[in-house]
C-alpha cells in the first residue's frame, strides 16, 4: 500500500492512500518535502519515523492533557454535586424546625402544670423536662452546624473539599436524626401525659 | 431531509402554539387593582425585642408604619442570603421613606447576639431605624413567629412553616397582615414593593 505524506511538519501531517498496491515502508513518498527527490532512499523512511514519533508524542500529550482537564472538571463537578447534597439535606432538616418548635410548645404547658402539681419533683416532670432538653439540644446542634459550615471555595483543592463535605454530610445526617428522635420522643411524652 | 426539517418546524410551532393557548395558572393573590385584604382574624400580640443598636423595639416602633417582617439566621447557608438580597431591594426602594420599617427577627438567639447583628447590618450597609435586626428570648421570637403564621386566615397565602419558611410578611399601619410573599422570589418581592406603595397611598387618601 502506498501513501503520500501531504505535509512534513510534526503534528500536522496526514496520510493519504494513493493506490492499493503493497509497497515496502522505505519506498513511501513524502510530498512537498525538500528531501522528496533525494537520491538517498533510506532518508524518507527515517524522516517519516521521526515525524510519526513526533506526531504521536504530541497526540499523547494532547490526550493526556485532555484527560487531565476532564478529570479536573469531573472532580470539580463532584465537589459541587456533593455540596448541593449537603445543602439539600440541611434544607430538608430545616423544614422540621417547625415540628420541633411545635412539640416544644406542646411540652411547656405540661411542664408548667406538673411543676405546680408535684412537690417534690416527680418522675413525670423529669420525663417532660428531659424531652424539652432533648429538643433544645437538637435545635442547638442545627444552629451549631449552620454556624460551623463553610461553603467550599471553587479554588480549594478538590480532594480536601470532598473530604470536608463528606464529613459535613455525616454531621448533618446526625443532626437530622437527633431532630427526628427528639420530635418523636416529645410527641410520645405529650400523648402520655396530656 | 426537507421532510424531516418540515416535521421539526411543525412540531416546534405546535408546541409554541399549545403553550400560548394553555390555560394560565390561577393566581393566589388578588388582582393588582384590588385593595389588599386584612388576613389576620385577631389583633397581633405586643412584643419587646432589642435591635442591632441595643435599642428596644416594640409594637410602638412599627405603629403607623407599613412594615415587613421576616425570620432568619445569620449563619443560614441556603435561603437566608437570598432572602436578605431581596430584603435589600426593599430597603433600597424605601430607604428615605420614614413611613416604612423592616423588621428581621434572628431565630438563633444564642449566636445572633446584638454585636453579631450589628456586624451583619454593617456588612449589608443598612441601618436602623429603616431596618431593625432584632433578638430576644428564643421562646419570645418563636412565639411571635407562630403568631404571625397562626394569625392568618385559612384562605390566605401564608407559607407552610413559620421558622424557616423564607416568608416576608407585609403589615399595614394598624399592624394588620396584608400579604405573605416568598422572600426567595424576586418576582414576589417586586410584587410586595408594589403592595407596600398601595398601602402607603391608602394612608395618604
Amino acid at each position: 500500500m502506498q501513501f503520500l505524506i501531504s505535509k512534513g511538519r510534526c503534528a500536522q501531517f496526514s496520510i493519504v492512500p494513493t493506490h492499493q498496491q503493497a509497497t515496502p515502508c522505505h519506498q513511501l513518498k513524502i510530498e512537498n518535502s525538500p528531501i522528496r527527490n533525494s537520491p538517498d532512499n533510506l532518508y524518507p523512511f527515517r524522516e517519516l519515523s521521526l515525524q510519526y514519533i513526533c506526531g504521536m508524542k504530541a497526540m499523547i500529550i494532547a490526550v493526556a492533557f485532555l484527560m487531565l482537564c476532564t478529570a479536573c472538571a469531573d472532580k470539580g463537578q463532584r465537589v459541587q454535586d456533593l455540596q448541593q447534597v449537603v445543602l439539600d439535606l440541611h434544607d430538608s432538616s430545616m423544614v422540621k424546625m417547625d415540628a420541633l418548635y411545635i412539640t416544644l410548645e406542646g411540652l411547656k404547658p405540661l411542664r408548667d402544670s406538673l411543676e405546680m402539681d408535684s412537690l417534690p419533683p416527680s418522675p413525670e416532670l423529669d420525663e417532660v423536662l428531659e424531652a424539652i432538653t432533648q429538643i433544645r439540644q437538637a435545635d442547638d446542634e442545627m444552629m451549631e452546624w449552620m454556624a460551623n459550615f463553610e461553603p467550599v471555595e471553587k479554588e480549594a483543592p478538590a480532594e480536601e473539599s470532598l473530604a470536608y463535605l463528606e464529613e459535613q454530610k455525616k454531621s448533618i445526617i446526625a443532626v437530622d436524626e437527633a431532630m427526628d428522635a427528639s420530635i418523636e420522643n416529645g410527641n410520645q411524652v405529650i400523648k402520655k401525659y396530656k | 431531509m426537507t421532510g424531516i426539517r418540515f416535521l421539526w418546524v411543525a412540531l416546534v410551532a405546535a408546541m409554541v402554539g399549545w403553550s400560548g393557548c394553555a390555560e394560565p395558572q390561577p393566581s393566589t393573590r388578588p388582582p393588582q387593582n384590588e385593595p389588599l385584604k386584612v388576613l389576620n382574624l385577631e389583633p397581633l400580640p405586643e412584643f419587646s425585642f432589642i435591635n442591632q443598636d441595643s435599642t428596644p423595639i416594640t409594637e410602638a416602633t412599627v405603629a403607623g408604619k407599613v412594615h415587613v417582617v421576616d425570620f432568619f439566621f445569620t449563619n443560614c447557608p441556603t435561603i437566608c442570603p437570598r432572602m436578605k438580597a431581596n430584603m435589600l431591594t426593599v430597603y433600597e426602594e424605601f430607604v428615605s421613606d420614614d413611613r416604612v420599617v423592616l423588621l428581621s427577627h434572628a431565630i438563633d438567639t444564642r449566636r445572633d447576639t446584638v454585636p453579631v447583628l450589628k456586624e451583619y447590618s454593617e456588612r449589608l450597609e443598612v441601618s436602623a431605624p429603616r431596618w431593625h435586626f432584632v433578638t430576644g428570648e428564643k421562646d419570645a421570637i418563636l412565639g411571635i413567629a407562630r403568631d404571625y403564621k397562626l394569625a392568618a386566615n385559612e384562605d390566605s397565602t401564608a407559607p407552610g412553616g413559620f421558622a424557616h419558611s423564607g416568608a416576608l410578611i407585609l403589615l399595614d399601619q394598624k399592624r394588620d397582615i396584608r400579604g405573605y410573599y416568598s422572600g426567595v422570589s424576586e418576582e414576589e418581592t417586586a410584587e410586595m414593593i408594589g403592595d407596600m406603595k398601595k398601602l402607603l397611598a391608602e394612608d395618604g387618601e
